[in-house]
């Protein structure tokens, strides 16, 4: 029905208009209600280059104020926009602002927001970027949008359910190398936002060697990719009662109400299941196992939460299905441990000492076992490693200062004042003045020369 | 023959409120005459359906009421378009400038894209920056180095994302306004460009200086439409009926005391308004504030007189209209000479016809003789 605008002048109605308007384009997020929907770190960088404005600048002009942040937003928020795409309180906070920034009521659906209820937000999320190379380069092929998923950020995911190829964690290029961060400054999707360079590369490219693709990893991603499929059904539904009911039943039926029996008939660590037990909600890849064990997918779980009927006795269980459950807990000898401690500080007696860190590597243990059973030695190490890096810097600096001094001397004999900018062009080092010992040791050298400083 | 006629009247209680109040009302309200709705309804056709169209110009003599006309046009598309506004926040109706007379020889495009981003909304203006420069060159770039290209990109985006449904450029005859003949062909060009890679139609609204333009580039002129938004002239007495029926209409609008009764003097208001309605609303504002402000009971010839333009001023702009009026009506005398380029006048179209009917010629081959072809060779 169309709407009546005669009270309104041209003016008064622009204006009442304009200011219903979102600040931000409303852009539609990448495959909204598929398993392969965007992450709200991509939909972020995504309107950051769509408004071609910085991600720092789109934060401190409107979020700093709708957040309620004290503090300017800065680079490390970059570390921690991994968090962007679970469900912590700033979360909500920010899918709020940017819900009304952009004039939409989805962006929820861009983060495991639903999953809270659920899951345990510890072994969610990876804490650098990963992606598939292919997926960049197909949609970069088809003119379609190049995004991030938020199958990507879950932490167990691995692999690309849709290539079948192995997520990449760093640029893939030699020279670069480098870990991502799901947003950066000025980042855009399917770039490296350190080189720059374009991280898509077709299917026929791609080393079959290093993409072998283990049976576990594929059943989990088809699980957490139904998973994501079917969030909307989880909205502020609880499941844990139902979880605890059907482990306490299990371990009634079945173990003689013991623990440790429980453990052994689901091949589970016994204290994480006892931890389960309380009401603690278990983290996602544990999930997938325990509804393994129950004969249900994960897409059943979210429809009505662990069911003891469906519960079976195995015996087959695969050794692949015990993923770092269980700590080795090793014996240390006090003394065979010390003997070797020293043995190794012997061995670079005449070399580079070695750090706490390098030793404790060597012999296999934490640095932290050692600084608590052997402080003394702890200690010896590290001022050794100390006084040794104190002194290498000290003759750094030395050569530094020689070779400034030399550029000063040679610059005023070629005819020419030795203004900072011409030494360090000779040196080839744009940062050699930033020490004040040096801009010390280049006003010294010009009064030696006998030439007046001009400033 | 058709006659507009607006017989709607101020209420009464209009006139016991302030002056200023009475001028708003004269000054806001729009009156459409058949000029301006056949001009509103192509545009509206165009903007509805562009058919490849990607530029459009309104042209028309000074006055003639073309900003009334871009008003009118923006009111229909806001009305068209409510429903799909509460659905979208983030769609704007319609949108558009004024570009700005050159100060320094050559039309400021970086001006022009701050202005157009203003206009859409765009936030962060002074803070835009160019991913794809960044991206291709692997540079780092300053906060400074606010370029125009980063302005261009940025307005791309905002058109493609917040999707007017037009983007009008009004006095856009100043952009014609180059120091040398190339710039002048790119001027168009890049505004072209704009509207095809953000896909949203681009209207031009401008004096004849504007028609001359188009002309410059085939490329362009195949991508633009131009609709003509004339004066009523004299010389047609449906246009001079017409315009006694608009000068008709002010006078039921204008909130004086006694009836106004101008109509009588429509000759003198024909010599000063040259058929153009803009000119005649503004020089009834005049009158109308002056009345207000002296407390006239009605508009008296004398007062008419006062407040009419000079005759200088007037004689320069019937020039440049009907200069203006001469180039578009010189179609006909283009279209022969067209012809003649084409050699379109050399044609029989019965000789053409003729070749047609007749059956074409079939190669006789006698009964039992091969097809010269070759046959396959080789294989089992």
């Amino acid at each position: 029905m169309q709407k009546d605008v005669s009270p309104y002048t041209l003016d008064s109605l622009k204006a009442k208009i304009m200011s219903s308007r979102s600040i931000f384009y409303s852009i539609e997020p990448m495959g909204l209600g598929t398993a392969y929907v965007e992450s709200l770190t991509s939909y972020f960088c995504r309107l950051a280059v769509l408004h071609n404005v910085t991600i720092l600048n789109l934060l401190n002009k409107y979020f700093i104020q709708i957040i309620n942040s004290n503090n300017a937003f800065n680079t490390p928020f970059f570390y921690y926009s991994r968090n962007l795409n679970g469900f912590t309180p700033n979360v909500i906070k920010y899918v709020k602002a940017l819900n009304i920034l952009t004039g939409r009521n989805d962006l929820e659906e861009l983060t495991f927001l639903s999953c809270q209820n659920i899951l345990n937000l510890k072994g969610l999320l990876k804490k650098t970027k990963s992606y598939c190379p292919v997926c960049y380069q197909e949609n970069q092929k088809n003119g379609l949008v190049v995004y991030d998923q938020l199958l990507w950020t879950c932490k167990p995911i691995n692999i690309c359910p849709i290539h079948n190829i192995k997520l990449l964690d760093y640029c893939h290029y030699d020279d670069c190398k480098k870990p991502l961060l799901f947003i950066d400054n000025k980042s855009l999707p399917g770039y490296c936002s350190k080189c720059h360079r374009w991280l898509g590369i077709s299917e026929s490219h791609i080393n079959p060697n290093n993409n072998i693709i283990e049976n576990y990893e594929l059943q989990i991603s088809n699980e957490i990719s139904d998973l994501i499929l079917e969030m909307r059904k989880i909205k502020n539904q609880t499941y844990t009662g139902k979880f605890v009911s059907s482990l306490n039943y299990v371990k009634d039926q079945y173990c003689d109400n013991s623990i440790i029996k429980l453990s052994k008939l689901l091949s589970f660590d016994k204290h994480n299941l006892k931890r389960y037990l309380t009401g603690i909600k278990p983290n996602i890849e544990y999930l997938v196992l325990f509804c393994k064990r129950f004969n249900m997918s994960l897409a059943e779980f979210v429809e009505g939460g662990l069911d003891y009927k469906l519960f079976e006795v195995k015996t087959d269980i695969q050794k692949e299905d015990f993923i770092k459950d269980k700590i080795k807990r090793i014996k240390i000898d006090s003394n065979i441990l010390e003997q070797s401690l020293n043995v190794i500080i012997n061995q670079f007696e005449n070399k580079t000492p070695p750090s706490l860190e390098e030793v404790a590597k060597i012999i296999g243990i934490s640095s932290s076992t050692i600084r608590y059973k052997f402080p003394n030695i702890a200690k010896s190490i590290v001022v050794k490693r100390y006084q040794y890096n104190k002194k290498q810097k000290e003759k750094r600096l030395g050569i530094l200062y020689e070779d400034i001094r030399n550029a000063t001397i040679e610059i005023f004999n070629m005819g020419k004042y030795p203004a900072q900018v011409l030494v360090t062009k000779f040196l080839g080092r744009p940062k050699v003045f930033m020490s004040p010992i040096a801009t010390k040791v280049w006003r010294e050298t010009l009064i030696d020369l006998g030439i007046k400083i001009m400033t | 023959m058709e006659i507009y006629n607006n017989t709607n009247t101020f209420s009464s209680e209009l006139l016991n409120k302030s002056k200023e109040e009475k001028y708003n009302y004269f000054h806001n309200k729009l009156i459409t005459h058949p000029n301006l709705e056949k001009a509103i309804l192509e545009v509206m056709n165009n903007i509805e359906n562009p058919a490849g169209i990607s530029l459009f110009m309104i042209t028309g003599p000074t006055g003639v009421g073309k900003t009334t006309l871009k008003n009118k046009v923006e009111m229909k598309v806001i009305e068209s378009r409510l429903l799909e506004l509460d659905s979208n926040k983030g769609i704007i109706p319609i949108a558009g400038i004024e570009a700005v007379a050159p100060d320094a020889g050559y039309y400021n495009w970086k001006d022009h894209y701050k202005r157009s981003l203003e206009a859409l909304c765009e936030p962060m203006i002074n803070y835009k920056i160019d991913y794809e420069k960044i991206y291709k060159t692997n540079s780092v770039l300053s906060k400074s180095e606010n370029t125009a290209s980063a302005y261009r990109k940025s307005l791309e985006n905002a058109l493609r994302n917040r999707r007017p449904a037009a983007f009008i450029i009004d006095e856009a005859q100043h952009i014609t306004k180059v120091a040398s003949g190339k710039r002048l062909q790119d001027q168009l060009d890049i505004i072209k460009s704009l509207s095809n890679l953000s896909g949203i139609i681009h209207i031009l609204i401008g004096t004849y200086d504007l028609g001359l333009f188009i002309d410059m580039n085939g490329q362009l002129s195949r991508r633009t439409a131009n609709v003509h938004f004339p004066r009523y002239k004299a010389e047609n007495n449906d246009d001079i009926r017409k315009f006694i029926s608009v000068v008709k209409t002010f006078e039921n609008h204008m909130p004086l005391e006694n009836e106004v009764n101008i109509l009588k003097y429509w000759e003198f208001i024909y010599e000063r308004t040259i058929g153009c309605v803009g000119i005649l609303k503004n020089w009834l504002e005049r009158c109308l504030w002056y009345a207000l402000d002296n407390n006239y009971k009605t508009i008296s010839y004398e007062l008419l007189k006062e407040q009419a333009l000079s005759l200088g001023k007037i004689e320069k702009i019937a020039i440049e209209a009907i200069q203006g009026e001469k180039e578009i009506e010189e179609n006909e005398d283009k279209r022969k000479e067209l012809h003649k380029m084409l050699k379109l006048d050399f044609v029989n179209i019965s000789e053409i016809e003729r070749i047609e009917k007749e059956p074409k010629n079939k190669v006789k081959t006698s009964v039992g003789k091969r097809k010269p072809h070759r046959d396959a060779v080789g294989g089992v």
